[in-house]
């Protein structure tokens, strides 16, 4: 028997969009199976689908559509049994195939930690470099911030079909975001060091090191794009002793012009005040 | 004598979210109010669903608590809670709390958190039995300050304060000035800060934004009229028992050339509440504004010729399919119009116009798009759809992908309308991806200051200093020369929002950052006004809608501005040699 027969009539039966998003939240939010299956029925039906976002309404994006609602409801509901309606909807090549729909369901794995096979693979099929949807999914495994997720990053910037400048632009923005962060740390130092796999051709070496180290805000952004970076003082221990490392391998290694020189010398010494040391 | 009322109303105007408030789509919020421990609405009512940065009308809730504050000295506590109210999550958006102290003065609060702003006042409900004082008959100065009095009534003088404040909305701290004191009893003030309505700018003339920075001097052989003066009006006054009309006589308005030989003429009265000039020779004038022969108001204003300068808008789609609303722009050319206009409007205030391209000519493509992809659309100058690969209006990263230079033109302002762009956390309505600028900083001085950046210079505050606004460094397109490229997305929940848009990111364009960034990151070094200037990092069209002086200053020295700035007169002719008899 169904937990909420309320909820599951007026997905049935309304034609009132709000109260159908209302009715599709309180089912994503719920952590009764039945509840849950009725949801991942409804949604994958393209009559409901109308219903929710009539075709004529009006449209301020993906996010503005009334189906983004229950997703973002099913993000923040860790069960299981949410998770396996997440999947479901993954896995239906009818429901992926509406961009909007694809974009809203990569968002709704931002905060599944850490991220199941499925997910992972979800975010691999929206890394067609011609396709509308690989910056998101860049953006949402950053956000997911967990090993898998790194990992997925990593290979993102180790794949040959995206330009340098695309490559370049994920490390002054979601990687500059996580720069204290030890998982993307380790990860700048395996795409730096020798390998295997083979690190980064130098080029992109050194825009990696000038991401961490030496922030741009106006060269290298568009009034509005510029993140906020994190402070040094959110940094580990270890991600300050990965953050010295790197800083070593540039110098020694990379051959940094005089700027990037002094921005990597500024930062070992914040770093070092930090630890209560002398500078090295 | 009748006893002062002490009967406080607390009125709630509106709650606007911000992007700390995390709303990314339509969303179920709650909004509670507690005046002194009391709810002023129903906490349990219908939640109310909003998009990001949407403004809750909440006079229209008619949300608002009365309370009898006679016998009261303790604080009176003020509580806005504003909460998601959704199925699985009912956390914060944020809190502000006010201890409003004795003795409750007459107030405007624009409060400000994170994740909201919300605006509201504290009113003095007058009894009505207590009859206004007379009307003020005589006027001086004082000598220590410059604070005016008026006789008014028959026995005790009662002080007089008028302003005409620069920033419109006023910020408000400033719309009830704290210096002078008012006596008790004094009636409270005339006030005229709103900012302007969707509705009001969308059937009001280009010059309808009152309290301009730059009186535009028009074109030679331009019939001067109503359509293309500048606008001015008194935003508060007190007592408002003064009850000045639009024409009041006993307000008497003078003109004085401040730098440069500035000059303007006055478009129709100069007496009254309300005023309009034409601009007449380019420099700085102040206008100065005296009730009973004493000068009460001042206001700083620059005189510039009026630039127009060419734009084209190019809605970008990505499938011919107009059912694939994720890869098409949204907005469509009727709509965007009513953006330039609405654009046009707030840049009145600099002396500027976009002006539509008449040049039909496809601009630049990107690889592989066939200028056969292009339409000009009939009958609109400077319009445009094209269909372009789709990861050139959806889905792209602003920092690689620039499809705002798509259809441009060298030194046409060129807006591509795509339908999404993609940044890590964030909603992307628009940017200005490419941009030439003088870079450098800009400087002004005057009294009153910049947006009366305090000390503002007005009376009785102390003398205005030197402010300093940084400029953008160029941002250029890496292949192509003088790009002014901007795109707007089809995030912009409406037609005001995107015009709002359209105007901040032309801002960007002629150089101008934005007014309060982000902690952190490097801002323009002015902060000043917190909320109301149009280059607000993130605050909607609905309250950022100002442009001050220091802002016009800096424009004038856009390369953009220059290149289509009428070049200046030749020099007069010189004087005929004198006659001489025979």
């Amino acid at each position: 028997m169904p937990r909420n027969e309320k909820a599951i009539r007026v997905l049935t039966s309304s034609t009132n969009t709000r109260e159908l998003a209302r009715a599709a939240q309180e089912l994503a939010a719920s952590a009764d199976a039945d509840d849950q299956a009725a949801l991942g029925a409804a949604l994958r039906n393209s009559a409901l689908q109308a219903r929710l976002d009539p075709p004529d309404a009006d449209y301020a994006g993906a996010e503005d559509l009334n189906i983004a609602r229950p997703l973002r409801t099913l993000a923040g509901n860790r069960s299981p049994l949410a998770r396996g309606t997440l999947t479901t909807l993954i896995n239906d090549a009818t429901f992926t195939e509406d961009p909007d729909r694809f974009d809203l369901l990569l968002r709704a794995t931002a905060t599944w930690r850490p991220p199941d096979p499925v997910v992972v693979a979800f975010w691999r099929r929206a890394m067609d470099p011609d396709d509308v949807h690989f910056q998101i999914a860049v953006a949402v495994a950053t956000e997911n911030a967990t090993e898998p997720a790194v990992a997925f990053f990593e290979s993102c910037l180790r794949d040959a079909r995206y330009d340098d400048e695309t490559k370049i632009s994920w490390m002054r923005r979601p990687l500059l975001m996580h720069r204290v962060e030890e998982p993307f740390l380790k990860m700048s130092e395996r795409l730096l060091s020798t390998g295997p796999p083979a690190p980064l051709a130098r080029p992109l070496q050194a825009a990696l090191v000038e991401a961490l180290f030496d922030f741009k805000q106006e060269e290298w952004y568009p009034p509005h794009s510029p993140p906020v970076p994190p402070r040094w003082t959110a940094t580990t221990p270890a991600g300050r002793d990965i953050l010295r490392r790197i800083a070593a391998y540039a110098r020694n290694t990379l051959g940094p012009g005089a700027e990037l020189e002094t921005a990597i010398k500024a930062v070992v010494t914040q770093l070092d005040a930090i630890d209560g040391t002398r500078p090295r | 004598m009748a006893t002062p009322t002490r009967q406080l109303r607390f009125a709630f105007h509106r709650l606007t979210f911000r992007s700390g408030a995390g709303i990314r789509g339509r969303t179920d919020v709650a909004i509670e109010i507690q005046v002194d421990g009391t709810y002023v609405n129903n906490p349990y009512d219908l939640p109310i669903q909003v998009r990001p940065r949407a403004t809750v009308d909440i006079d229209a809730l008619g949300w608002a608590g009365e309370l009898d504050a006679a016998d009261r000295t303790d604080v009176i506590p003020v509580r806005v809670l504003a909460r998601f109210d959704e199925p699985g999550n009912t956390n914060a958006i944020g809190e502000i709390t006010r201890n409003i102290a004795w003795p409750f003065q007459p107030r405007h609060f624009r409060d400000t958190v994170a994740g909201f702003i919300v605006d509201w006042e504290i009113v003095h409900v007058e009894d009505p039995n207590v009859p206004p004082p007379v009307g003020a008959a005589v006027c001086r100065e004082d000598a220590d300050g410059g604070v005016m009095y008026s006789t008014v009534g028959p026995t005790a003088p009662t002080r007089v304060v008028i302003a005409m404040h620069d920033v419109i909305p006023v910020p408000p701290q400033e719309r009830a000035p704290t210096l002078p004191r008012f006596p008790r009893g004094t009636p409270a003030a005339f006030t005229d800060h709103r900012a302007y309505t969707a509705a009001q700018l969308s059937g009001g003339a280009i010059n309808m934004i009152e309290n301009p920075a730059c009186i535009p001097i028009m074109p030679s052989g331009t019939t001067l009229d109503d359509s293309n003066c500048s606008r001015f009006r008194i935003t508060y006054y007190r007592p408002r028992t003064l009850a000045f009309a639009e024409d009041d006589a006993r307000l008497e308005w003078n003109i004085v050339s401040l730098a440069d030989g500035g000059d303007a003429a006055f478009h129709g009265r100069s007496t009254g509440t309300k005023i309009a000039l034409h601009g007449v020779a380019r420099g700085e004038i102040g206008l100065e504004c005296r009730f009973l022969d004493t000068l009460v108001a001042q206001y700083r204003v620059m005189v510039e010729p009026l630039v127009k300068v060419p734009c084209r808008f190019t809605e970008l789609h990505g499938s011919t399919n107009p059912r694939q609303r994720a890869l098409r722009a949204r907005f469509g050319p009727a709509r965007m119009q009513g953006h330039l206009k609405f654009a046009n409007q707030f840049l009145w205030q600099l002396g500027l116009q976009l002006e539509p391209d008449t040049d039909a000519s496809v601009g630049w493509l990107p690889r592989g798009v066939a200028a056969a992809n292009v339409q000009p659309v009939a009958g609109q100058d400077g319009f445009f759809t094209a269909i372009v690969p789709r990861g050139w209006t959806a889905g792209f990263d602003p920092s690689v992908r620039r499809a705002s230079a798509v259809n441009s033109r060298e030194w046409v302002v060129n807006f591509a309308y795509v339908a999404s762009a993609v940044l890590a956390g964030m909603v992307v309505y628009g940017e200005a991806q490419s941009f030439e600028t003088s870079g450098g900083n800009v400087t002004d001085n005057g009294t009153p200051s910049t947006s009366w950046i305090s000390p503002s210079g007005v009376r009785p505050a102390a003398e205005a200093r030197e402010h300093k606004m940084r400029i953008f460094a160029t941002l250029p397109h890496p292949t192509l020369a003088h790009r002014f490229a901007l795109y707007v997305t089809n995030a912009n929940p409406d037609d005001f929002f995107a015009a709002g848009t359209v105007a901040h990111e032309f801002g960007h364009a002629l150089g101008l950052m934005h007014r309060l960034e982000w902690p952190g990151l490097r801002s323009c070094g002015v902060q000043y006004p917190w909320n109301e200037n149009l280059m607000h990092r993130e605050n909607p069209t609905t309250i950022s809608q100002d442009l001050d002086i220091i802002q016009a200053r800096a424009v004038r020295r856009s390369p953009l501005v220059t290149h289509w700035a009428a070049p200046p007169p030749p020099p007069p002719p010189p004087p005929p040699p004198p006659i001489v008899g025979p």
